[in-house]
């Protein structure tokens, strides 16, 4: 490629010639490189689109003008009476200004283009985001009764809980059992999904219930919703999302002035953190301590049995005495004191009082927890994007043109987004299933799954081939539903392809995925896949995936013996280094060396 | 080594039993300092005036003194409110030396424990003063030097034991046979959960008066003042005389414990097969004040029915129906009840039809099941599963802590249905609210009781 210097020249050249067709060429080339800081890629960017303005290709520019923040609303407000709406890609163009107006705050112009698109589902969500609460319910109702356009069970559920959220603001009389009977159904799907193995999409729906629980005020479903989601997190090994999550919980239980719940889920908090190698175990105590005397405080204001009060400040000391901070635990005597209905318990904290002395101090500094975990983390609308991906359909175009507008994306995958939504739009059906796929895999974001499993269930041997060899760039647990079905395919290309981008998908919370392709009795090609997968998790870098490693050399199968030499010898994790101190006496004397080994060069990391 | 006075060869032979649930548990401790120790805590013994035995003097003597500390305890002082069985000791000595363990030197930790044999001629001629000296002492040295090196640890860790959760343990267990290995381990996450006090504390609230048994209403065929038999249950107008002849604190405690001995009149109904399904919402819905509740009433309900002769089965639910248990003499209900920890979601619509599905089986077609359902406001279950369930039993709904009305759309088929605000669970009123439930429960009993001889 060109220096874009000298591109951007030839291009600025030819604009002030008024050679639009000549400048859009070379703009064309100079936005292929997203790598650029924003200020130049936008600049190229407005080029671009105002010469497809001036040439009358509106449907590019509009692409662009998306990206580029500017609003699309009078152009779309003049072609909304004129737009076709009889071919297929007709109708996926409307969907697609209609993606574009709701991405960029124009909600109730983009139901219109989404009227005209039929797809009641993205009109419905932007009829809620343009407050038409009564219009969204009316189109949530309609669908929640067709059964035959909806029969994904998971769809029926979050489409009852609009219907229902929508009755709840309407103050409708009917809202609350419309609410009950919304989150039945979630908590059906949800265990449905556990017991499937689906944890991330139980996940999603606990997600829900919170929100529900959140909306209506209900405490209990935010504590299912929440509590269940944390536990999710910790089973799928995401340490800081799940502290993250703890710390919201426990927010939102002093909100809702459930400080007995706040402080119990701050204990375990606590205990996870020492399970986990976490330095924050302390600080979640001592937090669990604060949080026991805050219930203490509210009992007493409440007129709670003395008893109750009188608990919490015991299980407060308790908490306190864990992590020797004697003098918060002091203080606590000297206020059970005054609590203690009975005489015999008064004498008791008065003794352990003196047994602390006269000025005891708080002997720890617990590791403070930083500035990140604390803060609140905004989940995904499932309740929106799942029944608004599922209408969607699998569409390249509509889909991509949902990350252009999303600013939560990096702006790399925003531009890669664009180049094949440009690509897309320009080529329509001649761009070919192989250079689509090629734009697809450089987006690298969740909702072009979505298409991917798409082009693989309608493509023939080759696209699917290609979409094997895709779907390894997108490291979500996801791509594993795609990929166990191509490993069990009966076409050997296609199962080579599928192992490649498996070896690639190496993140913690995939262990337990790449544990059952391993374990899987279905496979045409047993070595070779489990071959893959033992590579996979032997990058993986945790505790779980050390223990796997470790049992396969115990097994002392010929075929993975070398790989899981070379997998411990290139491990990178510090924390790893005890747990391969311990597992260097339980292996085959023939492998300890190695253990011993990495141990050291870990621990000297 | 032992530096305990007063404990004889039955205590010897007891610390053998107590050093079997820590090998059961785990802990590979030495014998003399779980004897010591276990000897103090069941009140079999005190702390001697003077060092004794052969060994390192000061050691011994350091270890003596931290005995004397033991012995203010609250759980020493207080021996007498709770009930010694051997395995309740084991579990508090557990508790005590596991705060410990990981500060004693590695070399004398990490073996295997080793069961001791139960047969008690192996000691009869054991002087636990003495005994210890003839064997390899460095472990227990070892142990008495950490202990009494950071003392303030196992003491502050056997004030933290709560006196209440021992006694409560009392009241439902009746002897130690026949506990397995996940048994000890209940009892003793039990023991050591400080947060547990406050279902603790409910349930302490209700059972002393629970204990009580009321006659039931049954004819007898026979003159008023005939006796029948001595049994341990029956009015205090019908104690056996000599049973006053007891101190004042052993008499109280024999009361409570159901020893005392009653002239008792022979019922004349044999009871029909009623099965109880307390069904407790295990759910993280109920986390927190809801679940103290709710777990406290299910402890009390267990041991009235129990009292009153019924068969209970206690079942934690969330997405399932899980087994539960029996209550009974050996009050396995009481570990579960306050150790049960969900690890699913809730799915209320399929426990429902769990139960529904358990109930018409035909298997069960001769129980006449009732139902108590403790849970919170927001538990949905589908109408006409719940209506098809009230159909074979009667279901008695507690609700805690709705956000505001409860709305839940079966409540008009349900037999019973206790909302419990927070009014409820204010001064005063917890208890309250509780017996009150509970009497409705047993009113409910009698009357089913009464119904079915009138059918006979």
């Amino acid at each position: 490629m060109n220096d874009t210097g000298i591109v951007w020249v030839r291009a600025e050249a030819a604009m002030r010639g008024r050679r639009d067709v000549e400048a859009v060429e070379h703009l064309r080339e100079l936005i292929e490189v997203v790598d650029r800081i924003e200020f130049e890629y936008n600049e190229w960017l407005a080029a671009l689109a105002d010469c497809l303005h001036r040439l009358g290709k509106t449907e590019e520019a509009m692409l662009c003008d998306a990206y580029l923040r500017r609003s699309l609303s009078e152009r779309a407000l003049t072609q909304l009476a004129s737009a076709p709406v009889t071919t297929e890609s007709e109708r996926a163009w409307c969907g697609t200004v209609g993606i574009l107006l709701d991405g960029g705050g124009e909600h109730q112009l983009a139901g219109e283009w989404f009227e005209k698109a039929g797809m009641p589902v993205h009109r419905a969500i932007s009829m809620e985001r343009s407050d038409d609460t009564a219009g969204a319910k009316q189109i949530w109702g309609q669908l929640r009764s067709d059964d035959r356009r909806v029969g994904d069970a998971y769809i029926r559920a979050l489409i009852g809980v609009n219907y229902a959220l929508c009755s709840y603001r309407r103050e409708d009389r009917d809202a609350h059992g419309e609410i009950g009977l919304a989150i039945a159904a979630v908590e059906s799907v949800a265990d449905h999904f556990e017991t499937e193995g689906l944890r991330e999409r139980a996940f999603d729906c606990f997600q829900l219930i919170a929100r529900v629980g959140m909306e209506t005020g209900t405490f209990e479903n935010v504590a299912e919703g929440y509590l269940n989601s944390i536990r999710v997190l910790r089973d799928d090994g995401l340490r800081v999302d799940a502290l993250r999550m703890y710390y919201a919980f426990v927010q939102i239980a002093e909100e809702f002035e459930e400080h007995h719940a706040a402080a119990i889920v701050l204990r375990e908090a606590s205990d996870y953190c020492a399970k986990s190698r976490l330095p924050y175990a302390d600080i979640f105590r001592i937090r669990a301590g604060e949080m026991w005397v805050t219930a203490a405080d509210a009992g007493e204001k409440k007129g709670m049995p003395a008893q109750i009060v009188e608990n919490a400040l015991v299980s407060a000391a308790e908490a306190f005495i864990g992590v020797r901070a004697f003098g918060k635990t002091a203080a606590v005597y000297e206020r059970l004191l005054n609590v203690a209905g009975d005489a015999g318990d008064a004498a008791r904290y008065r003794r352990l009082r003196q047994r602390l002395g006269t000025s005891p101090s708080d002997e720890l500094k617990p590791t403070p927890t930083p500035e990140h975990l604390r803060q609140r983390t905004e989940y995904e609308e499932t309740w929106f994007v799942d029944p608004a991906e599922w209408e969607l359909g699998g569409d390249a175009q509509m889909s991509a043109a949902g990350i252009i507008v999303d600013r939560r994306y990096p702006d790399y995958v925003r531009r890669h987004a664009l180049l094949a939504t440009l690509d897309l739009t320009r080529f329509k059906d001649e761009l070919g299933i192989k250079r689509l796929i090629k734009r697809l895999q450089m987006i690298r974001a969740y909702p072009i799954l979505a298409v991917l499993e798409r082009l693989y269930e309608t493509g023939d041997e080759g696209a699917k081939v290609e979409v094997a060899r895709a779907v390894g760039a997108f490291r979500f647990k996801r791509s594993f539903a795609l990929l166990g079905k191509m490993l069990r395919s009966d076409s050997s290309p296609l199962r080579s392809a599928a192992e490649g981008a498996m070896s690639g998908l190496f993140f913690p919370h995939a262990q337990d995925r790449l544990r059952e392709i391993f374990e899987a009795r279905d496979l045409p090609s047993p070595e070779t896949t489990r071959s893959a997968a033992v590579r996979a998790i032997g990058r993986v870098n945790s505790v779980e995936a050390v223990e796997f490693i470790c049992e396969r050399l115990r097994d002392g199968d010929p075929t993975y013996v070398e790989q899981c030499r070379t997998a411990i010898s290139r491990l990178t994790n510090p924390e790893l280094a005890p747990i391969l101190q311990t597992q260097a006496d339980l292996v085959p004397t023939i492998h300890r060396a190695i253990f011993v080994e990495a141990a050291a060069r870990l621990a000297s990391r | 080594m032992s530096q305990i006075e007063g404990a004889g060869s039955l205590a010897t032979m007891r610390a053998v039993n107590w050093h079997n649930v820590l090998v059961t548990l785990g802990l590979d401790v030495p014998f003399v300092i779980t004897h010591d120790l276990g000897c103090l805590v069941a009140g079999a013994g005190s702390p001697s005036l003077v060092v004794t035995g052969l060994g390192n003097l000061a050691v011994l003597d350091a270890w003596r003194l931290l005995l004397g500390e033991f012995a203010q305890t609250d759980i020493v002082v207080h021996h007498g409110a709770w009930k010694h069985r051997d395995a309740m000791v084991g579990v508090v000595v557990a508790r005590v030396l596991g705060s410990v363990m990981l500060r004693v030197p590695g070399v004398h930790r990490g073996g295997r424990p080793m069961a001791l044999p139960t047969d008690a001629l192996v000691y009869g001629r054991l002087n636990s003063r003495v005994a210890f000296g003839r064997y390899e002492q460095t472990a227990a040295v070892a142990w008495m030097e950490t202990m009494t090196l950071h003392r303030l640890i196992p003491l502050l860790e056997i004030e933290q034991i709560d006196v209440d959760t021992l006694r409560l343990l009392s009241l439902f267990r009746q002897g130690s046979e026949g506990l397995r290995g996940e048994d000890f381990a209940d009892l003793y996450n039990v023991i050591a959960d400080v947060g547990l006090s406050d279902i603790v504390d409910f349930s302490l609230e209700l059972v002393p008066s629970l204990l009580e048994v009321r006659r039931d209403t049954g004819q007898q065929t026979f003159g008023i003042d005939g006796y029948a038999a001595i049994e341990r249950v029956g009015h205090l107008d019908s104690l056996v005389l000599s049973q006053l002849a007891y101190d004042e604190e052993v008499f109280l405690r024999k009361l409570v414990d159901r020893e005392l001995f009653y002239y008792t009149h022979e019922k004349q109904f044999e009871s029909e097969h009623r099965v109880h399904h307390i069904l407790i919402d295990g759910s993280a819905s109920m986390r927190g004040v809801r679940e103290v509740f709710a777990r406290g009433l299910a402890l009390a309900l267990c041991k009235r029915l129990s009292v009153l002769g019924e068969e209970v089965l206690v079942r934690f639910f969330d997405s399932r129906l899980y087994d539960g248990v029996r209550a009974g003499p050996m009050g396995n209900e009481v570990p579960y009840i306050l150790n049960f920890r969900s690890e699913r979601g809730r799915n209320y619509g399929a426990v429902s039809r769990q139960l529904l599905s358990e109930f018409t089986a035909p298997s069960r077609r001769e129980q006449r099941p009732l139902v108590y359902l403790l849970t919170h406001g927001e538990c949905q279950m589908p109408r006409e599963v719940v209506s098809a369930l009230a159909d074979r039993a009667p279901i008695h709904g507690i609700f805690i802590l709705p956000r505001d009305d409860l709305q839940l759309a079966y409540l008009d088929v349900v037999h019973r249905v206790d909302v419990i605000d927070e009014q409820g669970l204010g001064f005063g009123e917890r208890a309250q609210t509780a017996r009150g439930i509970i009497d409705a429960v047993e009113r409910d009993v009698e009357a089913s009781g009464r119904r079915e001889r009138i059918r006979e």
